[in-house]
């Protein structure tokens, strides 16, 4: 349900980029000092990790990284917001130059894996039956 | 021999006046920034009370996200205690007199308080509620 109220975190998050914040009167879209001398992984695990184990760029695709990060007043049920200059370091090291790794091959894709198993792709080369020819097993 | 006398009772004096964890310029200056923007909204502004900030702590408000309706969701019942975030990282406590660093870095403090407001109170708490809070940790 969390997923429909992403659109209005969003609205929200673009109203409360207009305000001015705080004692320091930091600008929320304006870098923090401190993030300015970290390297952009160095950012991530500070930030990432401030709340939680800091999960490796690798455990998901990029878009779903794309996804998480461009959400984040919605983070899970939280809000995890961050000023922009940081959120946008921190996207980039977790897509990093992973953002090809969308699948485009069916037989690629993890609920294809799931479903047919090593089994079926051994029985299939066995037979001399293409995964691509899906009508020689599915009628 | 004059000069030893008043540095010394300067030191003396200074040691009294200020408590262990207390003194901070960092967390003073960040505390009158807030009053100042506390007196901006309200010109009756008298100060702020850890009577407020105590109330704000612990009410159950139930206003942001379902997950987190009070600050003592995360931070436990004793601001002297440990706290856990919902992903189970241990959380330092947040009264002055456990974590002496709390309330000491202006982005850090802008930061969480945005945070925390919205997902305990759905909206950004005012100056008036922020000094409390500190105010109430800072007699914990």
């Amino acid at each position: 349900m969390a997923r429909n109220q992403l659109s209005f975190f969003q609205v929200s998050r673009t109203l409360g980029m207009a305000f001015v914040l705080g004692a320091a009167a930091v600008v929320f879209t304006g870098q923090p000092a401190a993030a300015k001398k970290l390297s952009d992984r160095k950012l991530a695990v500070k930030e990432c990790g401030a709340c939680h184990y800091f999960y490796s760029n690798r455990f998901l695709p990029a878009y779903s990284w794309k996804k998480i990060i461009d959400n984040l007043d919605n983070h899970f049920g939280e809000d995890a917001s961050l000023d922009e200059a940081s959120r946008k370091r921190i996207l980039s090291y977790m897509v990093g130059n992973r953002s090809v790794d969308i699948p485009i091959r069916i037989t690629d894709t993890g609920w294809w894996k799931q479903a047919h198993g090593t089994r079926v792709v051994m029985y299939a080369k066995k037979n001399k039956i293409r995964v691509s020819e899906c009508g020689k097993c599915h009628r | 021999m004059k000069k030893w006398t008043v540095l010394i009772s300067t030191l003396v004096l200074g040691g009294m006046f200020a408590g262990p964890a207390l003194a901070n310029p960092a967390r003073d200056a960040i505390i009158k920034d807030f009053a100042a923007q506390a007196k901006a909204a309200d010109p009756s502004f008298s100060g702020f009370s850890a009577e407020r900030g105590k109330k704000l702590f612990f009410t159950k408000y139930g206003l942001g996200k379902p997950d987190t309706p009070s600050c003592t969701t995360c931070h436990s019942s004793n601001p002297r205690a440990m706290g856990q975030t919902r992903a189970g990282k241990a959380i330092d406590p947040v009264a002055v007199s456990a974590t002496p660093t709390r309330f000491t870095e202006p982005d850090k403090v802008a930061k969480w308080f945005r945070r925390n407001c919205k997902s305990v109170l759905g909206r950004e708490c005012t100056p008036l509620e922020k000094g409390d809070y500190i105010t109430f940790m800072l007699s914990q």
